[in-house]
C-alpha cells in the first residue's frame, strides 16, 4: 500500500538520478495537522474590484500576510486570482499574467485558486466566456505546478459575494493541507440559507477563528462501510473535528469496526446496509444514543469488477445493491424521519470511474454514476433549504482495494495524476469533513473529485 | 405476554437493574479459529466489542465480573486484566468469579445485586473459556519437588528433594472435566440421569435439530447483529450445522453411556463439544441508562442457585436447576404459564429433557421435591427459541452471557417473561427470571 | 470377649510391619517343612501397645492420598492403619493356626464412637477370635480396640479367610449356584486405579505386603497380578460415603473379588433412611457397592453410617 517509488525520489541520491533520467518527481504532498498555520509565506490576492478587496481584507484578519501584487523574489504559499467581475474574455489577461509570475514563487504545497462566478448564471456570450475561460485556465495551470502545489476554483453562483461564509469556507479548505489531493477542481458556492448556518460558520466569516479544532462539535455522524479504508479515516476525521460517530459495517466485519469505535470514541453498528431495515436500525441508534442525526456519509461499496461480456447477475445485483439501491432507499427514510436534521448533511462516495468509466467496471461505473445522478437530483429538491448533498469522488486512493491492482497497473495509475502520485484515505475524509462542516452549508449537489486532478475523465 | 401473576413475595427491591445489551465473540471449536487465543485475549475481544457497541471508551464502569471455568494460575486477576487490556476506563474495577458452567449467569446475578442495592450504577458480567488453551499442570510429584526446592537452604536440602523425583513424574496433568467426587465425567453423569428419565434417542436428536434450526434462523433474521462481534475470522459460531438434520443426526454413534446396562443414547450431536469463546452483557440501573441514553431491554427480576448431592446416588449431576425452580417460582407467585420464553441451557440434549420430564413428573415431584403434583410443563414452542448450546457451542462461563443477552434482546422485542435454568458441575445449578419493560 | 488380663502381652512399641512379615515368613517355611506344630486353636493372647502417637506427616500423606480434605481428625480407616502392626503381630505369633501369608481379608466391621484427633494418644489392644470352617478354608476374627484416656473410641473387626487350611471337621463344599447372581445397581461414580496404586498406598500406610506391590511379587505369592489393599477401598469407601463426619461412624466392607490393578471400579454409593442394625438408632446410611463394569462382578460391598 505504500507508495515506494514516491519514497525513493524524495530520498537525495535517487532523487537527482530521477531527474537526470526524466522521470516522474512526486512530491510529499503537504496535508493538515491540528493547529497548522494556514499560510506561512504571503498570500497573493490578484485581481480588482470590491471582492477582490473584500477578500483581501478577510485574509488579513485571518493572520495571513496578503499581497496585491507579486514583489519579486518573494515566496508565496498562495495565489488567489478574484475574477468575480470579468465580463469579457479580455479581463482574464492581467490577472493571468500576474498570476504567472506568482506560480513561479509558490512554496512547495503551494495553492493557487481562483475566485470567478458562474458561467451557467449569464445569458450574456462574452461573460459566458469569461467565466468559462477562467475554469480551462486553472485547470491547465494545475497542471503545470509542481511540488506538491494545486489549482482549484471557487464558483460563485447567482449573487454569493466572495465574502460568502461558505465562500470563505471553501477557501479556507483549499488554502489548508485538507485540500491536499484535490487538484484542478471546481466548487460552485450558493448563499446558504440563513437557518443552516450556525453561529460558528458566521464568526468564521468575521474573523476565521474558532472553527479549526472543531468544526463539528455536536454533530452525529453516521459512516457506512467505516470498518476499513477510507471510511475508518472518515469516522477518525470526523471525530477529530468534534463529531459524534456511529460507523456502521456488515456484521462480518464487526471485529474491526469494533476497533474503529473504540479509536475514535463512537459506537459500532453492524448493519447490511442492504436489507430493507437498515435505516430503521440507524435511525433508532441514533435516536436513542444521540437524538439527532446531522452527517450521514454513504461510503461503503464493493467493486466486482469484469468485462460486460463477462459480467453475471450476481455481480452486478450486489453491486447496484450496495453502492446506489441503499443509498437510495435509506436516503428516502432519513428524509422522512424527524431523527435527520434539519441542517442535515448527506455526502455520497461517487467515484472517477462514475464520471469517466473504466475498462471492467461497467456495474461499479453504473452504480457511481448513480450516486451522482441521486446527489444532483436530492439537491435540487433541497435547493433553498437548510439541508445539502453532495457526492466525492476519489480517484487513485492507496487502500487495501487498490493494492489489489496489479504492481505495473498501480504504478501507471499513481503517475497518471498532475501531483504523480495516489492520494491517502485521508484526503478523501478531509473532504467530506469539510462538506459536513456548517462552512459548507451553500454547497449543494456538488460532485468533488479527490484525485491529484488524474487524467482519467479530466 | 402472559398476565400479571400474583404478587411478588421477594422483598422489595428498592431498585429496578437492567440488561442493557451484550456482546459476545463467535463460539470457535476447540482446537479452531481460537486455538491459539487465550482466556484473557478471549475476554478483552468480547468487552472491547461491547465498548464499541454501546460507545464505553474510557468509562468507568462500577464493577465488571466474569469468570473462567478452566483458568491459568497465571490468571489469578483474569478480569482485572481483561478490563486493563479493554478500551475501558483502567479506574474500573473487577473480580473473578467461578461456578463452573454457572459462572456467567452468576456474575449477573451479583452484579445486578448491587446495582439493585445503590452500590453500583453500572456493571459488566460476563464469562469466557478456551478448551483449546487449557492449562496443564505439573504431575503431583514434580508440583510437591519444586515447592520442596523452593523452600530448600543448603545444597544438602535441594540434593534431597530433587532426589524424590521420579521419571513418570514429569508427565504433565491435562485438566478433566472429570467430577473429583465421582470420577465420572459430566458426559457419563448425564448418560446416568438420562437412562434414569428414559429419555429417548430420538427426542434427544430433535432437540439437537431444533437447537441448530432455531439458531439458524436467528443468524438469517440478522439477531445476532448488535449481539456478537467477529473474532479472529470467525462470524458465526462454528458448531452450527445450518443444515443437519435428524437423519444426519440418527447416523451418530453414542459416545456418552456405553458401560451402562440401557442402550446408549448421547451422541456427539446431542451433547455439546468443547469449545472456546467469551460473553458479556452490560447491566445497568435506570437512572444509568436514561442518563446516557441507553436502552434497557430487560429487567433482572430474581435468583437463584441450587444445589443437589450427586455423590451419593440421590440426583442427578445436572439436576439441581430442576430443584430451584419451585422454589424461585414460589417466591415470585408464577407458574411456568406465566413464562414467555424459556432459556434452558443444553449441555446435553438429555439434561434438557430429564429436567422437563422431572417438572412433569407427579411422583417425583411430591416425592423429591415436596410439591403437591408436578410442578408444570413447558411449552417446547418456548423453549431456546434462538437455538442453544447444543448449536452455538459452549464456552462453559461464556454461556450465561450469551443466553442473558439473548433472553433479554428477545423480552425487549416481543416482551414477556423469560426463565433462564443453566446446570452446573458439582451438582449446581442457577436460575432467573427476567422480564421486558412495561 | 475379653480375654483375662494374665493373656495381655504389652508390647513397648508397635512392632515394625516388615519385621512381622519377615517372621510369618520363616514360620511359613518351617511350618511347610514339617518342622514346628501347627496349633488349632487361636492364642488367648491380647496383644497391647499404650499411647501410640499419630505422626502428623504420614496422617497428611494417608489424607492426600485418599483425596480426603487434610483435617486434624483421623479417618477412620487410619485408626486401623495405625493399629494394624499390632493386630499382625498376633496373626504372626508362632502359636497362631493360620498362615499370615497369603490370608485374604475378607471383612472389617468398625464401630467409632466420636472423631479422634492426630494430638491424641491412642492405646490400642488387639486379639484373635472365632476360629471357625469357612467354605474355602478357615476364617478368624481379629479383634482391634482403640482406646484414649480409658475410653473406648474405635474398635474394628477383621475377617480373614485362610484358604485351604482345615482344622477340624469341614464345611461342605459350596456350589456357585448357590450364589445369587451380581445385579450391579445404578453406577454414581468410578474410580479409575492405576498400576502405583499398592506402592503408593503401602507408603502411607505401612503395609508392605508383597501382593498389592507390583505383578511378580504378587503372582509370586499365588495372585493373578498385583491387587489393591482392601483398606484402601474401605478408606475410599468411608471417605466418600460421608465425607465430614463430626461424631460416631460405623461402617462395614465386605470384599469379593479382588481387585487387580491397574483397574477400574465402578461404585454406587446410595444414601438410605436405615441405619447398619436396622435399630431406632438409625442416622443416615449409605449404602456401597464397588464392582467390575466389564466382568460384571463385585469387588466389595458396604455401608457407611454417622452418628
Amino acid at each position: 500500500m505504500a507508495d515506494s517509488y514516491l519514497n525513493l525520489v524524495n530520498t537525495p541520491l535517487p532523487a537527482k538520478i530521477a531527474k537526470a533520467l526524466g522521470l516522474p518527481r512526486p512530491s510529499v504532498l503537504r496535508r493538515y495537522t491540528p493547529g497548522e498555520a494556514l499560510a506561512v509565506n504571503p498570500v497573493l490576492v490578484a485581481g480588482s474590484g470590491p471582492g477582490a478587496d473584500a477578500l483581501a481584507d478577510v485574509l488579513l484578519g485571518w493572520d495571513v500576510e496578503v499581497r496585491r501584487h507579486v514583489l519579486p523574489g518573494e515566496k508565496l504559499s498562495a495565489a488567489v486570482v478574484v475574477l468575480d467581475r470579468a465580463a469579457s474574455p479580455a479581463d482574464l489577461a492581467a490577472p493571468m499574467l500576474e498570476l504567472g509570475q506568482a506560480v513561479r514563487l509558490l512554496v512547495p504545497g503551494g495553492r493557487v485558486m481562483g475566485v470567478f462566478r458562474s458561467p451557467a448564471d449569464t445569458t450574456d456570450p462574452a461573460e459566458a466566456a469569461a467565466r468559462q475561460g477562467v475554469d480551462g485556465a486553472i485547470r491547465s495551470v494545475a497542471h503545470e505546478l509542481r511540488g506538491g502545489a494545486t489549482a482549484n476554483g471557487i464558483v460563485l453562483r447567482g449573487s454569493t459575494t466572495t465574502t460568502d461564509a461558505t465562500a470563505l469556507g471553501a477557501l479556507r479548505f483549499f488554502l489548508s493541507g485538507k485540500s491536499a489531493y484535490v487538484d484542478g477542481q471546481f466548487i460552485e458556492v450558493s448563499s446558504a440559507p440563513v437557518e443552516s448556518i450556525s453561529g460558528l460558520a458566521a464568526s468564521t466569516a468575521a474573523t476565521g477563528e474558532g472553527v479549526a479544532d472543531q468544526p463539528l462539535a455536536g454533530r452525529t455522524a453516521v459512516v457506512t462501510g467505516a470498518a476499513r479504508g477510507i471510511g475508518a479515516k472518515i469516522a477518525e476525521v470526523l471525530a477529530r473535528d468534534g463529531a459524534r460517530v456511529v460507523v456502521v459495517d456488515v456484521p462480518a466485519a464487526g471485529e474491526q469496526l469494533a476497533q474503529v469505535a473504540n479509536r475514535v470514541g463512537g459506537t459500532a453498528l453492524q448493519v447490511d446496509i442492504t436489507t430493507a431495515d437498515a435505516a430503521t436500525r440507524i435511525l433508532d441508534h441514533v435516536r436513542q444514543r444521540y437524538g439527532t442525526l446531522d452527517i450521514v456519509v454513504h461510503n461503503a461499496g464493493i467493486t466486482r469488477d469484469k468485462l460486460l461480456a463477462n459480467m453475471d447477475a450476481s455481480r452486478w445485483d450486489s453491486v447496484m445493491a450496495v453502492n446506489i439501491a441503499s443509498q437510495l432507499r435509506m436516503n428516502e427514510h432519513f428524509l422522512a424521519s424527524p431523527v435527520f436534521s434539519g441542517t442535515g448533511r448527506i455526502i455520497s462516495l461517487a467515484s472517477t470511474s462514475g464520471i469517466a468509466g473504466n475498462r471492467g467496471q461497467s456495474n461499479y461505473a453504473a452504480s457511481k454514476a448513480g450516486v451522482i445522478g441521486m446527489v444532483r437530483a436530492q439537491a435540487a429538491a433541497f435547493d433553498g433549504g437548510g439541508r445539502t448533498i453532495n457526492a466525492v469522488a476519489p480517484g487513485f486512493i492507496e487502500t487495501d482495494m487498490t493494492a489489489k491492482i496489479p504492481p505495473l497497473t498501480r504504478q501507471v495509475a499513481r503517475r497518471l495524476s498532475s501531483l504523480q502520485q495516489g492520494g491517502l484515505p485521508v484526503d478523501v475524509a478531509e473532504t467530506i469533513a469539510f462538506l459536513a462542516s456548517d462552512s459548507a452549508a451553500g454547497i449543494n449537489g456538488q460532485v468533488l473529485r479527490v484525485c491529484g486532478q488524474n487524467l482519467v475523465g479530466a | 405476554m402472559a398476565d400479571q401473576a400474583g404478587a411478588s413475595n421477594a422483598a422489595p427491591s428498592p431498585r429496578t437493574a437492567v440488561v442493557i445489551g451484550g456482546n459476545r465473540i463467535p463460539f470457535a471449536r476447540a482446537g479452531g479459529a481460537y486455538a491459539y487465543s487465550s482466556n484473557k485475549d478471549m475476554l478483552i475481544a468480547a468487552l472491547d466489542g461491547l465498548v464499541a457497541r454501546f460507545g464505553l471508551q474510557g468509562e468507568r464502569i462500577g464493577e465488571v465480573a466474569a469468570g473462567a471455568v478452566l483458568k491459568h494460575s497465571r490468571d489469578f486477576n483474569l478480569t482485572r486484566e481483561a478490563v486493563l487490556g479493554s478500551a475501558l476506563s483502567a479506574a474500573t474495577p473487577a473480580y473473578d468469579l467461578q461456578q463452573a458452567c454457572a459462572t456467567g449467569l452468576e456474575t449477573v446475578v451479583g452484579l445486578s445485586n448491587k446495582i439493585r442495592l445503590g452500590q453500583i450504577e453500572s456493571g459488566i458480567a460476563g464469562g469466557v473459556d478456551s478448551a483449546s488453551d487449557a492449562p496443564i499442570a505439573v504431575s503431583e510429584g514434580l508440583r510437591r519437588v519444586l515447592l520442596d526446592l523452593s523452600r530448600a537452604r543448603t545444597t544438602q536440602q535441594k540434593i534431597k528433594a530433587l532426589g524424590k523425583l521420579r521419571p513418570k513424574d514429569l508427565a504433565p496433568n491435562a485438566p478433566t472435566t472429570g467430577e473429583p467426587r465421582t470420577g465420572l465425567s459430566m458426559g457419563e453423569h448425564q448418560a446416568l440421569t438420562t437412562a434414569a428419565w428414559k429419555i429417548s434417542r430420538e427426542a434427544q436428536d430433535e432437540l439437537a435439530y431444533l437447537s441448530h434450526r432455531n439458531l439458524a434462523a436467528a443468524y438469517e433474521r440478522g439477531f445476532f447483529s448488535d449481539l456478537m462481534t467477529p473474532y479472529r475470522g470467525l462470524t458465526r459460531d462454528a458448531n452450527l450445522r445450518a443444515d443437519t438434520s435428524l437423519e444426519k443426526l440418527a447416523t451418530l454413534k453414542p459416545v456418552f453411556g456405553k458401560s451402562l446396562d440401557t442402550t446408549a443414547t448421547m451422541t456427539a450431536g446431542n451433547s455439546t463439544p468443547l469449545t472456546d469463546g467469551a460473553a458479556v452483557v452490560l447491566l445497568g440501573s435506570e437512572e444509568y441508562a436514561t442518563a446516557n441514553n441507553l436502552p434497557m431491554l430487560a429487567n433482572i427480576v430474581d435468583a437463584e442457585a441450587s444445589a443437589v448431592d450427586f455423590v451419593h446416588g440421590e440426583e442427578g449431576l445436572l439436576m439441581a436447576a430442576v430443584h430451584g425452580m419451585p422454589r424461585l417460582l414460589a417466591r415470585n407467585g408464577l407458574t411456568f404459564d406465566d413464562f414467555d420464553f424459556f432459556e434452558i441451557h443444553e449441555a446435553f440434549a438429555g439434561t434438557v429433557l430429564s429436567a422437563l420430564a422431572a417438572w412433569e413428573d407427579e411422583d417425583y415431584c411430591k416425592r423429591v421435591l415436596g410439591l403437591d403434583g408436578a410442578l408444570g410443563s413447558i411449552d417446547r414452542s418456548k423453549l431456546n427459541v434462538n437455538g442453544s448450546s447444543l448449536a452455538a457451542g459452549h464456552p462453559f462461563a461464556a454461556t450465561g452471557g450469551r443466553i442473558v443477552a439473548s433472553l433479554a434482546k428477545t423480552l425487549s422485542e416481543k416482551g414477556g417473561r423469560g426463565l433462564i435454568s443453566i446446570c452446573a458441575a458439582g451438582g449446581q445449578g442457577v436460575i432467573a427470571i427476567l422480564e421486558a419493560r412495561k | 470377649m475379653n480375654g483375662t488380663a494374665a493373656d495381655d502381652v504389652t508390647l513397648p512399641e508397635a512392632p515394625e510391619l516388615p519385621t512381622l512379615y519377615r517372621s510369618a515368613l520363616t514360620l511359613a517355611v518351617q511350618r511347610r517343612a514339617g518342622r514346628g506344630d501347627v496349633p488349632t486353636r487361636l492364642p488367648a493372647a491380647r496383644h497391647r501397645v499404650d499411647r501410640v502417637a499419630v505422626d502428623l506427616g504420614a496422617l497428611t500423606r494417608f489424607q492426600q492420598l485418599l483425596g480426603s480434605p487434610v483435617r486434624d481428625q483421623l479417618p477412620s480407616a487410619y485408626i486401623h492403619t495405625i493399629a494394624f502392626p499390632v493386630a499382625m503381630s498376633v496373626l504372626a505369633r508362632t502359636d497362631f493356626p493360620l498362615p499370615l501369608l497369603g490370608m485374604v481379608h475378607l471383612r472389617n466391621e468398625v464401630h467409632q464412637v466420636r472423631q479422634v484427633g492426630f494430638h491424641e494418644k491412642l492405646d490400642v489392644v488387639a486379639f484373635a477370635e472365632n476360629l471357625r470352617a469357612h467354605p474355602a478354608g478357615m476364617q478368624a476374627d481379629l479383634v482391634t480396640q482403640v482406646d484414649i484416656d480409658g475410653e473406648q473410641v474405635w474398635t474394628g473387626r477383621s475377617v480373614y479367610l485362610a484358604r485351604g487350611v482345615r482344622i477340624g471337621p469341614a464345611m461342605g463344599e459350596r456350589h456357585d449356584e448357590d450364589r445369587p447372581p451380581f445385579v450391579a445397581p445404578a453406577p454414581t461414580g468410578v474410580w479409575r486405579l492405576d498400576r502405583g496404586v499398592g506402592r503408593r498406598y503401602a507408603a502411607v500406610s505401612g503395609d508392605w505386603n508383597p501382593i498389592h506391590l507390583s505383578g511378580p511379587t504378587a503372582k509370586a505369592l499365588g495372585m493373578r497380578g498385583a491387587i489393591a489393599h482392601g483398606m484402601y477401598l474401605a478408606a475410599r469407601m468411608v471417605d466418600q460415603a460421608v465425607p465430614a463426619p463430626s461424631g460416631a461412624l460405623q461402617w462395614r466392607v465386605d470384599f469379593a473379588a479382588p481387585v487387580l490393578l491397574p483397574g477400574t471400579v465402578t461404585t454406587s454409593f446410595t444414601r438410605v433412611a436405615s441405619g447398619i442394625d436396622s435399630g431406632a438408632d438409625s442416622g443416615a446410611r449409605v449404602d456401597v457397592v464397588g464392582w467390575s463394569a466389564k466382568r460384571k462382578r463385585p469387588h466389595f460391598t458396604g455401608s457407611v453410617r454417622a452418628g
